[in-house]
C-alpha cells in the first residue's frame, strides 16, 4: 500500500488518468498525469472480493491525489477488467498483455522482452520495434508463478521479503527439482533435511522458478535484451539475479513493477479519451456506491450459461455471460453507458474474464 | 426389434457423421446421436475415462455414458486407417477397447475395423462387418455404402465451399445442400454469414492474396491499438482456426472462442476449406511423409494458408496430452515464425478456463492489428515469393530446393 507524495500542479487543475488492474491475487490502481508520470498508486489484495478491492484501492488513490486533481479518463485491465469497467465507468477495457506491454514501453523505450510474474500467473511478451509480436501466458501451473515462492517461503518459515536477500548470500545453490510445485516442495524438504543452508535453498528455489518459467512460459521465444522484469515477484532480488544468470543479460526492473498493468491501462485510457474527449468515469463517489454481483444459470438451452449481474443499490447495471444475447438488455435499469458492458457484443464476451 | 444405433458425438463423428449415418440407415437402423457436449457430459467423461487421456477422448466417454442406456447398439468403429499409407492416432485405434474397458454395462458395440492403409477396397469388408453385426446381408451393405459415399461427397463439397461444419451437418441431415458460404445456425442465430466467401473465391482461382493493410505514420504509436469495439471499422482479419474438428466444433471447447473471434472482427478459416491438393503440397514441406491423416490435413492446410498469406494469423487449438498435436503444433509454429505470421497456440484440457482463452484471443487480435497498423508486418510484400511465375509457392526445409524464408525486410529475421 505504498502511496506517493502528491505532486501539486503549478496552477489550475491537474489532469489525471486512472488505471485499474484487477487480478485474482491483487488489485492495483495507478494515477498518471497527462505526461504519464505516476502520481499515486495502490496495491491491495483481492481476496476473492474484487469490488471491495477496487473500492479500497480507489480510496487510497483518491486520498493521495491533490485536491485540484480531476480524473479525465479510466482504463481497466486484468481478469476482472470487465467488472472494474462497470464499477468505475471505464473508457477502455483491455487485456493484460496489451496493458503490460504499453506500460513497459513507456518506461523502457525499445524493450524487446517483458517477463511478468505475478501471484497467480506469468507471461512473456516479445516486442520488436515497439510493437508486441508474440506472447504467452501461464495461468495453470503454479510452479511458474509467485505463489510457488510464497508457499516455499512459508514452508521454510521465512518472510517473502527476506527471501531475495537470503538468496543473494548463497555460495553454492542447491538444485531443486522444480518441474512441478508439489515435487519441488518435497525435494526442498529433503534438501533441508540433509543440511543445506537456507541461503542455498532459497537461491535454488529462485533458480527452479526461473527454469520453470523459461521452459514453460517462455518456451521457444527469443529472449533479447533489453529485458524488463515486472509483476509482484520482481521485488525479489534473488529472482532478478537468477534471471540474469540464466539469460546472460541485465534484467531491468521498473520502479513501479508491481502496478505496471494499471499504469498501462491508464496510458491506454488517456489515449482513448484523447485531448478533448469526455470520460465515462463515475466519479469516486460513484465507485463507492453499493455494488453487488449476483448470478444465475440460464436454462434456456443446453448451453446453461452462467449469467452474472451487477447491481447498484438494487438496480441491474450490467449483465453478461449469455452466449446468445438473450439477457443483455432485459430489465436493465441503468442510465449509464457502461463501457464494455453488455451492450456491445465484443464487450459481452470479455465478460468471461 | 428395430435396431437403435447410437453414435457418440465426439472424435471422428466430426469427420464422418454423414457417412456413418447414411450407412447405418441404409442398413435399416434407427440412428441416435448424443446431444452437443454439455457440462454434465464433460463431467461424466472426465470421471469415467482414464486420467491420462486427451480431452476429446474424455468427452467421447461422456457421450458414451449418455447413450449407453438409450440404445441397443453403439457405433464405435475402429478407424485404423482412412487413407493408404496413413494411420489415425493410436488413441483412435484403441478406442473401442478403451470404451469396453471403461464401462461394465454397455450395449452391443459395433467395432468393425476400417483399415485402408494397404487397400482402399477394404472398405467393403468394413461395411459387410457392420451389416453382419446388425444381422443384415452384404448385398444391403453394398447398396448402403454406395448411398453413404454419395452423401459424403456432397457433404465434403459443402465444406470446401466454405460452409462451416455444424451448418453442413445440419443441411445434410435435412437432405439439403448449399454451395455456401454459410454460417453457424443454431440457437445463437446465424453468424459468419458470407465471411468465408473470400477464401472460397481464393481457392477457386488459386489466388489468396490479401490486400495491403493500412499503415500508420509512426511505429509503436499507441493510437494503433484498437479501442473497445473498434474492430468493426477495421478491415476484418482472416484467422486460420486450426485443430481437430472434434475440438474446434465442440460446444464446450472451440465454438465459443470461434464466435468470440468473430465478434472481435475476424473471419474464420478452417482446414476443411483448403483443398486436398493444397493440403498435400503444404504437408510436403517436411522431408518425411506424414502418416497421421488428420494431423496432416491440419498441418498441410496451415502451411498452405501461411505460405499463400491467405490469413493474418494462425490460432492452433491443441489438446493437452495429445501426442500428434504436440508434434504438429511445433512444426506449424516454426513455419509461422519463419514466415513472420502471427501464431498462437491454445492448449485446452478440462480445467481450461474460458477467461484465459478470451484474454489470449483478445491480445492476439490486438497484436495483429497493432503490428499491421504500425507497418511492422506488411502482408502485401510477402506476396513476392508466391507469385505463380516464380514457381511453387512452397519452400522446403531442404535448402537445395528453395527456402521458405521470410521477406528480408521482416524485422523478426534480422539478426
Ligand atoms: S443465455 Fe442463451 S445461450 Fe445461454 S443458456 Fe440461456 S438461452 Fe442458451
Ligand atoms: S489425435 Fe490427440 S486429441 Fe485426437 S484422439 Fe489422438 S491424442 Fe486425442
Amino acid at each position: 500500500m505504498n502511496t506517493i507524495k502528491p505532486v501539486f500542479a503549478e496552477s489550475g487543475t491537474l489532469e489525471v488518468f486512472l488505471g485499474i488492474d484487477v487480478g485474482s491475487v491483487s488489485t492495483n490502481v495507478a494515477a498518471l498525469d497527462k505526461h504519464k508520470n505516476v502520481i499515486a498508486e495502490s496495491y491491495v489484495l483481492t481476496r476473492g472480493r474484487p469490488i471491495e478491492a477496487i473500492q479500497e484501492g480507489m480510496q487510497i488513490v483518491k486520498d493521495a491525489l491533490p485536491v485540484n486533481a480531476k480524473v479525465r479518463g479510466v482504463g481497466t485491465t486484468g481478469s476482472g477488467r470487465q467488472l472494474a469497467g462497470v464499477v468505475a465507468g471505464a473508457d477502455i477495457v483491455k487485456n493484460e498483455i496489451t496493458a503490460h506491454a504499453v506500460a513497459a514501453l513507456h518506461f523502457v523505450e525499445g524493450v524487446h522482452t517483458i517477463i511478468e510474474i505475478g501471484g497467480q500467473d506469468s507471461k512473456i511478451i516479445i516486442l520488436r520495434h515497439g510493437v508486441v509480436t508474440d506472447f504467452a501466458m501461464n495461468t495453470v501451473c503454479a510452479a511458474g508463478t509467485g505463489s510457488f515462492l510464497d508457499r516455499q517461503a512459508s514452508r521454510l518459515g521465512i518472510r517473502i521479503e527476506e527471501f531475495g536477500n537470503l538468496a543473494l548470500r548463497s555460495k553454492s545453490p542447491v538444485r531443486i527439482a522444480g518441474r512441478c510445485a508439489v515435487f519441488a516442495e518435497s525435494d526442498m524438504i529433503h534438501k533441508q533435511q540433509i543440511g543445506h543452508s537456507l541461503e542455498d535453498i532459497t537461491k535454488g528455489l529462485c533458480q527452479a522458478l526461473v527454469r520453470n518459467y523459461l521452459n514453460n512460459v517462455a518456451k521457444g521465444k527469443e529472449i533479447r535484451p533489453p529485458i524488463v522484469f515486472q509483476g509482484g515477484v520482481a521485488s525479489n532480488v534473488g529472482m532478478k539475479q537468477a534471471f540474469e544468470e540464466a539469460l546472460g543479460h541485465e534484467v531491468l526492473i521498473p520502479k513501479y513493477h508491481k502496478v505496471m498493468g494499471a499504469i498501462g491501462a491508464a496510458i491506454l485510457a488517456q489515449d482513448a479519451v484523447g485531448e478533448q474527449g469526455k470520460t465515462n468515469f463515475r466519479g469516486f463517489d460513484g465507485v463507492m456506491r453499493n455494488y453487488k454481483t449476483t448470478g444465475f444459470e440460464c436454462d434456456g438451452c443446453s448451453n446453461r450459461c452462467e449469467i452474472v449481474e451487477i447491481l447498484v443499490e438494487g438496480n441491474i447495471v450490467a449483465r453478461w455471460g449469455s452466449r446468445c444475447g438473450k439477457w443483455d438488455n432485459v430489465g436493465m435499469q441503468d442510465d449509464r453507458d457502461a463501457p464494455g458492458a453488455a451492450k456491445s457484443r465484443p464487450g459481452r464476451a470479455h465478460a468471461a474474464g | 426389434m428395430e435396431a437403435v444405433v447410437g453414435i457418440p458425438r465426439g472424435l471422428l463423428f466430426y469427420e464422418y457423421y454423414p457417412w456413418y449415418r447414411a450407412l447405418l440407415e441404409g442398413l435399416g437402423a434407427e440412428v441416435v446421436v448424443s446431444p452437443d457436449t454439455s457440462k454434465q457430459i464433460l463431467d461424466q467423461g472426465v470421471q469415467t475415462a482414464v486420467d491420462e487421456a486427451c480431452l476429446p477422448v474424455k468427452m467421447f466417454f461422456g457421450h458414451v455414458s449418455y447413450l449407453k442406456d438409450r440404445v441397443n447398439y453403439l457405433f464405435i468403429p475402429r478407424m485404423v486407417s482412412v487413407c493408404p499409407y496413413e494411420y489415425t492416432c493410436p488413441k483412435l485405434l484403441g478406442l473401442p477397447d478403451m470404451v469396453k474397458a471403461g464401462f461394465t454395462d454397455l450395449p452391443f458395440i459395433i467395432d468393425a475395423s476400417l483399415d485402408l492403409s494397404r487397400r482402399v477396397s477394404q472398405v467393403h469388408k468394413f461395411v459387410s462387418n457392420v451389416a453382419r453385426a446388425l444381422g443384415r446381408s452384404s448385398g444391403l451393405a453394398e447398396a448402403s455404402l454406395k448411398k453413404a459415399n454419395e452423401v459424403f461427397a456432397k457433404y465434403k463439397q459443402m465444406l470446401r465451399n466454405g460452409v462451416l461444419l455444424p451448418k453442413a451437418m445440419e443441411l445434410i441431415d435435412r437432405g439439403s445442400f448449399s454451395d455456401g458460404p454459410g454460417g453457424f445456425s443454431d440457437d445463437r442465430g446465424s453468424l459468419s454469414n458470407g465471411l468465408t466467401r473470400r477464401v472460397k473465391e481464393g481457392r477457386d482461382t488459386g489466388n489468396l492474396y490479401p490486400e495491403a493493410p493500412r499503415r500508420a505514420e509512426s511505429p509503436s504509436d499507441l493510437r494503433t491499438i484498437p479501442k473497445n469495439g473498434e474492430a468493426a471499422d477495421c478491415r476484418p482479419l482472416r484467422i486460420a482456426f486450426m485443430g481437430h474438428n472434434y475440438l474446434l466444433f465442440d460446444k464446450q471447447v472451440g465454438l465459443t472462442p470461434m464466435r468470440y473471434l468473430e465478434m472481435l472482427g475476424a473471419e474464420i478459416v478452417t482446414a476443411d476449406m483448403v483443398a486436398d491438393t493444397q493440403v498435400e503440397e503444404g504437408a510436403g514441406i517436411v522431408p518425411k511423409a506424414m502418416f497421421w491423416s488428420f494431423e496432416k490435413r491440419v498441418f498441410g492446410a496451415t502451411v498452405h494458408l501461411i505460405k499463400t498469406r491467405a490469413v493474418d494469423g494462425v490460432i492452433q487449438f491443441v489438446s493437452f496430452a495429445c501426442g500428434p498435436d504436440s508434434m504438429v503444433g511445433q512444426l506449424a509454429e516454426s513455419v509461422a515464425r519463419k514466415c513472420g505470421v502471427p501464431y498462437l497456440q491454445l492448449t485446452v484440457d478440462e480445467h481450461t478456463g474460458e477467461a484465459g482463452i478470451m484474454t489470449r484471443l483478445e491480445a492476439f487480435i490486438d497484436m495483429i492489428r497493432w503490428r499491421q497498423k504500425s507497418g511492422e508486418i506488411d502482408l502485401s510484400t510477402y506476396g513476392v515469393f508466391i507469385r505463380p511465375d516464380q514457381g511453387t509457392p512452397y519452400g522446403s526445409w531442404d535448402r537445395g530446393r528453395g527456402t521458405p524464408e521470410a521477406h528480408p525486410k521482416d524485422p523478426l529475421f534480422r539478426s
